[in-house]
């Protein structure tokens, strides 16, 4: 739904996972979507243009979330995004955030449990 | 009118460039660090000038905006002789967080109507970045304008709670 809304699925993959992240990134999208960077990059611009997300540098990434400072318009579309991600099969969602992005302790190991 | 673009502070920037605006049929809207610039007397320099457009159609800003010798380089309009300030134009509407009821002070200026946040949501503006980015110097700008002018306490009180941030209200307070 949300990708005819906005006319592309790319568009739609960035703001599913800046709800499930938080933040994100072009090539975290592109890595964990299996698309290209650089038609990830047009779409963040874009939204970032329209005021719906902000960005900032870290380091060399330039690291996006939504605009939150202009809730009164933002709140609405973010409750959008969650009915579309809640609607996800949970082994979908687990699949496609299979990266870890939350803090974790330097050297602290990852242990997956298997099925 | 003329302007010294070399040596423009962002109120006379404000004002030359409103004023063109407005003469325009432009509504348009000084919000941002230019505000607290000028809220503060100088005491911050912001670099910028954000004006919030509230037009519906804006097709005409470019050519409006090369009337007086700004072009747009990226997200900005540069004037070759203003080296230190220049001009963007963020997209509306006009919101403060969860506050979309914004009316902002006016002022008379060469025959029309300028436009400028109030102290008081300028206040709440730079709450707003320090909330949602987490930038102490969102709250450092709020301060320097409480200092500087004049607003209602008990709005900034009403809109921290309307965030569900209380406490950023207490903090702010305390460093007053």
């Amino acid at each position: 739904m949300l990708d005819k809304i906005l006319g592309s699925r790319t568009a739609q993959n960035i703001f599913i996972h800046l709800y499930h992240y938080g933040e994100s990134y072009p090539s975290g999208v592109a890595k964990d979507f299996k698309i290209s960077v650089g038609q990830v990059q047009r779409q963040f611009d874009r939204f970032e243009d329209a005021g719906i997300l902000v960005s900032k540098l870290v380091g060399r990434t330039r690291v996006y979330q939504f605009n939150k400072k202009q809730g009164a318009i933002v709140k609405h579309f973010i409750a959008l995004v969650k009915v579309i991600y809640d609607s996800i099969p949970l082994s979908e969602r687990k699949e496609i955030f299979s990266t870890r992005r939350r803090p974790r302790k330097k050297g602290k190991p990852i242990i997956r449990k298997i099925k | 009118m003329k302007i010294d673009l070399i040596n423009a502070t962002e109120e006379e920037l404000w004002k030359y460039v409103g004023a063109h605006l407005a003469k325009n049929n432009f509504d348009a809207v000084l919000v941002g660090g230019a505000v607290v610039s000028i809220y503060s007397e100088g005491a911050y320099e912001s670099g910028d000038l954000d004006f919030i457009i509230q037009n519906l159609s804006k097709e005409k800003l470019p050519l409006v905006m090369s009337e007086i010798g700004f072009f747009k380089d990226g997200k900005n309009y540069k004037h070759p002789d203003c080296k230190h300030l220049f001009v963007e134009f963020p997209q509306g509407p006009l919101v403060i967080g969860e506050d979309n009821n914004i009316k902002p002070k006016s002022e008379k200026f060469d025959g029309v109507e300028l436009k400028i946040l109030t102290p008081t949501d300028s206040i709440k503006d730079r709450l707003a970045t320090y909330i949602y980015f987490g930038t102490r110097d969102g709250m450092d700008q709020a301060v320097l304008i409480a200092k500087a002018q004049p607003f209602n306490k008990s709005a900034v009180k009403r809109w921290c709670e309307g965030e569900g941030r209380s406490e950023v209200f207490l903090e702010f307070l305390k460093s007053l």
